[in-house]
């Protein structure tokens, strides 16, 4: 049978060439123009370097945003090109941190400074970039390997600015300072709505704040809160059923079992406790294994049971009544 | 445009059990699984950006633009491509026809994949969502449409060339978000194993950058360094597509009825 085809049905629609040559022209004329005239920013991150962070800036309350990166290192230049360069980053990181970026120059020159090597061995920097969101003391909140896009860092930082919260209370905690710490807690948990994998302990933290504060009506809130969203049996869900006089002191040391962990967490929420009845016996002892089976020294549970120890023996040299 | 060939490359997918089955599994059970798997940060980036990339729209895309252009008597279909051309229909009709329907058939798989996971992510009460934004929608549609255009040029190669380019691109798209860091002194002690790692991710950003023609909205609209250049590229490259596969579909000659 003959073939059945006009020239019409097998040629190229004018308006598809048309359009495909005047895009690529467009395409070739744009990129070669960019190469040689970037477009301009409209506004950009002020990057410091670690030499330049002052004391004032590690005891304010801005969070630090770290830049682990090297000049050799491709997926950090697509990263400054990408997420970097959004209005939303520039604006996040502008107004609630300080960014700070920390070029690796082992390459170039066979060792860092040692301001740069030594947040490098803080925050166990093995590739580039890592980007590190942390406390002003140091503590890291969140971390991240590898490049990603505007909408991935956007996220990341506004978690960072949610569960700083929760940071700025353990510190104010290990502090003293109760009534900031419960106020912390307190806000963590209400922007997170129980969602984050922290709230467990958020709201333990919080009854133990504002049982220190004589609270006892927000104490007992806080308590039937926790109680109420956290459903997983594991800890700190026993401290809490504990706290809620649900459970003796044994039955919870008993579920704890062998766990160090989990006997970590009994003992230093248990001997606030019990400090803060003042049977400063049971209270010391329990810091004192806290202290003595602690692998990390940097841990929540270690510097509070130090710190808290560090009360007792005062509050024990203290006269009655001053 | 032939409305009937873009009904038919919709409904054709639905008119055998394995197709549905097989849209199943992209639609529900790989975001279902990608949202009980990322447990941490890192793999969940790692598993999002397979679920939100180009691997599941040019799978997705590729299965729905069937009946490889080049091929008619190694298909199944028969004599079915000599058939539609002896009928009053262009080519490049038909090209555009396949393009639309598979770009509409990979919006909506997309659409559901990204409403299953939030739904099982609620479900674990987890906070990581994939967006439902004007931004992300768009940038949805856009790509769609994109991905379709790159597998209606994949289909238009004689089969095994074509499929060989459609592993290596589907494989290649893995390989990008897996290789977006550099690891600090590795060529010093692997040195072989950083070139070859070296190389792979060259070629991955070439791709990126070249071939696979997706577009971020939000990232276009959202710098401080405003640039229409990403524009251009998407729709450059969309339209280089069409224009080769509806020159090598005009090359091919159909007769129908042959002995």
């Amino acid at each position: 049978m003959a073939k059945i085809e006009s020239a019409s049905a097998i040629s190229t629609p004018k308006w598809l060439l048309a359009s495909t040559l005047i895009f690529l022209f467009l395409r070739c004329g744009l990129a070669a123009y960019e190469n040689y005239n970037p477009p301009q920013a409209s506004d950009e991150i002020h990057w410091r370097s670690p030499e330049k962070i002052t004391e004032e800036d590690r005891l304010g309350r801005k969070l630090f945003f770290y830049n682990f990166s090297a000049d050799w290192c491709d997926p950090c230049k697509k990263l400054d090109k990408t997420a970097f360069v959004s209005k939303d980053i520039v604006g996040l990181l502008e107004r609630d941190f300080i960014p700070v970026r920390v070029i690796d120059r082992k390459k170039e020159s066979g060792k860092n400074d040692s301001d740069t090597q030594e947040l490098q061995d803080k925050y166990s920097v093995q590739a580039f970039p890592t980007l590190v969101a942390a406390m002003p003391g140091g503590v890291k909140i969140s971390e991240h390997i590898g490049s990603l896009n505007m909408a991935a860092l956007k996220k990341m930082l506004l978690e960072a600015n949610a569960v700083a919260d929760y940071f700025w209370g353990k510190e104010e905690l290990i502090d003293g300072r109760f009534a900031a710490a419960a106020n912390s807690f307190d806000s963590f948990l209400k922007h997170t709505r129980w969602h984050h994998w922290r709230a467990a302990f958020a709201g333990v933290f919080s009854v133990l704040a504002h049982r220190e504060l004589g609270e006892e009506a927000a104490s007992k809130k806080a308590l039937k809160d926790a109680l109420e969203h956290l459903h997983d049996p594991a800890f700190p869900r026993p401290i809490l059923l504990y706290f809620d006089s649900k459970i003796s002191y044994d039955e919870l040391l008993k579920i704890a079992g062998e766990n160090k962990s989990n006997r970590i967490l009994c003992y230093a929420y248990t001997g606030l406790d019990f400090a803060r009845e003042k049977d400063y016996e049971r209270a010391r002892k329990n810091f004192e294994w806290v202290l003595s089976n602690s692998v990390d020294k940097d841990s929540f549970e270690y510097r509070i049971c130090s710190k808290a120890l560090g009360r007792i023996e005062s509050a024990k040299q203290s006269p009655p009544g001053s | 445009m032939s409305y009937a060939v873009f009904l038919y490359t919709l409904i054709a997918k639905f008119s055998n059990p394995a197709s549905i089955l097989g849209l199943l599994f992209l639609a529900f059970v790989i975001p279902v699984m990608i949202s009980s798997v990322a447990l941490d940060g890192r793999t969940a980036d790692l598993l999002l950006s397979v679920l939100n990339g180009p691997t599941i729209a040019m799978a997705i895309s590729y299965s729905f633009i069937q009946d490889n252009i080049a091929n008619t008597r190694q298909m199944n279909d028969g004599e079915y491509l000599s058939l539609l051309f002896s009928r009053p229909l262009s080519r490049a009709e038909y090209i555009v026809s396949k393009w639309l329907a598979g770009a509409l058939g990979v919006f909506c798989i997309m659409l559901i994949n990204i409403l299953v996971f939030n739904i099982a992510q609620l479900i674990q009460s987890r906070s990581t969502l994939l967006g439902l934004d004007f931004w992300s929608i768009s940038s949805l549609a856009l790509n769609a449409l994109s991905y379709a255009a790159l597998m209606v040029l994949i289909r238009s190669f004689p089969m095994r060339l074509g499929m060989t380019i459609f592993v290596i691109l589907l494989y290649a798209s893995l390989f990008g978000p897996a290789l977006n860091f550099s690891i600090n002194g590795y060529e010093s002690s692997l040195p072989l194993a950083y070139y070859f790692f070296q190389t792979i991710v060259f070629i991955s950003n070439v791709l990126q950058q070249f071939v696979y023609p997706g577009i971020d909205l939000y990232e276009v609209f959202n710098s401080t360094r405003f640039s229409i250049l990403p524009l251009v590229a998407y729709a450059s490259n969309m339209l280089l597509y069409l224009f080769f596969a509806t020159v090598l579909l005009n090359r091919r000659e159909f007769s129908y009825g042959e002995d």
